[in-house]
């Protein structure tokens, strides 16, 4: 179950996504997508090449979305657990010098209100 | 140094001269002494299309003392920075309120000016901007990232319509054609508010936009840009924007709210 200073540093996360999301995405059929009967991309089929012969990675990507959302929904986009902690997946966690282990103590403290995005800027 | 230079100055904060990276660029063909041939025939893609490819920068103009007019106090930029219509005879065909709206800001020394802000410039301006822009062209899409900002642009070359009643946005949306060698590409739906040049030159959301991309040689790109925006131009009206292209370099970090701390002084008359 999320802590409430996961729901805190969630909402100050979505604080830094926020522009009208739904009403611009394209609905516009990708080129070059394989698509089973039912006309729905085949994710499955194998990965295309470019003239090169090498794998062609283009594409739009999103972040395996595993950040479940409250039990009233989404407050904005939904979200990859290595988005809010990018050692999520490292074993141990990730190996800090004491001076990164204390400020990452300290931004985490605080909700990580002085993240750059959501401050909009490079601080 | 002058007020109005200072003004202007504020929109272009990052240090420029020491980052540039000196790398040959890949497939550019060269003189005897190992210089870039920008006469060289148009190189073209797999398709045979041209390929528009490359770093590129819009023909800087000497720099003068007035900002608005012509260069940016920092980087050297093209008299279309500062006034889109600085070539057109008689100059941009403003309605009324257009007129109004240039004439206050320019007396007010661009102190209003969306980049002067760091906020985005929109798709003209980001083809007048000084700093560069690169261009990586494939089959299906044309990827426009312009320095300023680390932004990006695309024009969809895969048969795809310009979308209906698009929700208004800074860059607009972009289909492109080939005819013959020259790229044409539509625009539409961009956000009211938009600035065109440094002297306030409005853009709205009624905005249709036309270019035509023509790679000459190696080293030149001819954009003719063709605005049809009737709520705030009497008229449509056509510019031509000179890139040259800048080889063996590569874009940089550029953003403009990095430690911004101009806008404040910005006090305008």
């Amino acid at each position: 179950m999320r802590s409430a200073n996961d729901l805190v540093s969630l909402l100050a996360v979505t604080a830094a996504f926020a522009f009208p999301i739904a009403a611009q995405w394209v609905k516009y059929p990708t080129a070059g997508v394989p698509r089973g009967p039912d006309g729905k991309p085949n994710l499955s089929a194998p990965a295309p090449r470019a003239e090169d012969g090498h794998p062609n990675l283009s594409g739009l990507w999103g972040a395996e979305i595993n950040v479940p959302c409250p039990p009233d929904g989404c407050a904005d986009l939904p979200l990859n657990r290595q988005f809010l902690v990018i050692g999520s997946r490292v074993e141990g966690g990730l190996p800090f010098q004491p001076w990164a282990a204390a400020i990452h103590a300290k931004r985490s403290a605080d909700n990580g209100k002085r993240t750059a995005n959501v401050l909009c800027a490079l601080k | 140094m002058t007020i109005q230079r200072f003004a202007s100055a504020l929109c272009i904060v990052a240090p420029v001269f020491a980052q540039w990276i000196n790398y040959p660029t890949p497939g550019t063909p060269r003189l005897p002494d190992g210089s870039p041939n920008l006469s060289a025939p148009t190189p073209r893609t797999a398709d045979h299309h041209p390929d528009l490819s490359g770093i590129w920068q819009l023909e800087p103009a000497p720099c003068t003392a007035n900002a608005i007019q012509g260069c940016g106090g920092d980087y050297p930029g093209a008299p279309e920075f500062g006034n889109i219509g600085a070539r057109l005879s008689g100059g941009l065909p403003y309605q009324s309120w257009a007129a109004d709206f240039v004439k206050n800001q320019t007396s007010d020394l661009g102190k209003n000016d969306p980049v002067a802000l760091c906020k985005p410039s929109g798709a003209l301006r980001l083809l007048t901007y000084p700093p560069y822009r690169k261009i990586i062209q494939t089959p299906v899409v044309i990827v426009l990232l312009s320095e300023r900002d680390v932004t990006y642009r695309q024009i969809f070359t895969d048969g795809r319509p310009l979308p209906k009643d698009p929700s208004p946005s800074w860059n607009g949306y972009s289909v492109g054609q080939w005819q013959g060698d020259t790229l044409v590409v539509e625009s539409v739906g961009f956000r009211d508010g938009t600035w065109l040049d440094r002297r306030g030159s409005p853009m709205t959301e009624a905005a249709k936009m036309i270019e035509k991309f023509r790679r000459t040689n190696f080293g030149n790109l001819e954009i003719e840009v063709t605005v049809d925006d009737p709520k705030a131009y009497t008229k449509p009206w056509t510019v031509k924007l000179h890139q040259l292209l800048v080889p063996d370099t590569e874009l940089l970090d550029y953003y403009c709210n990095d430690n911004e701390k101009d806008a404040v002084h910005a006090v305008g008359k």
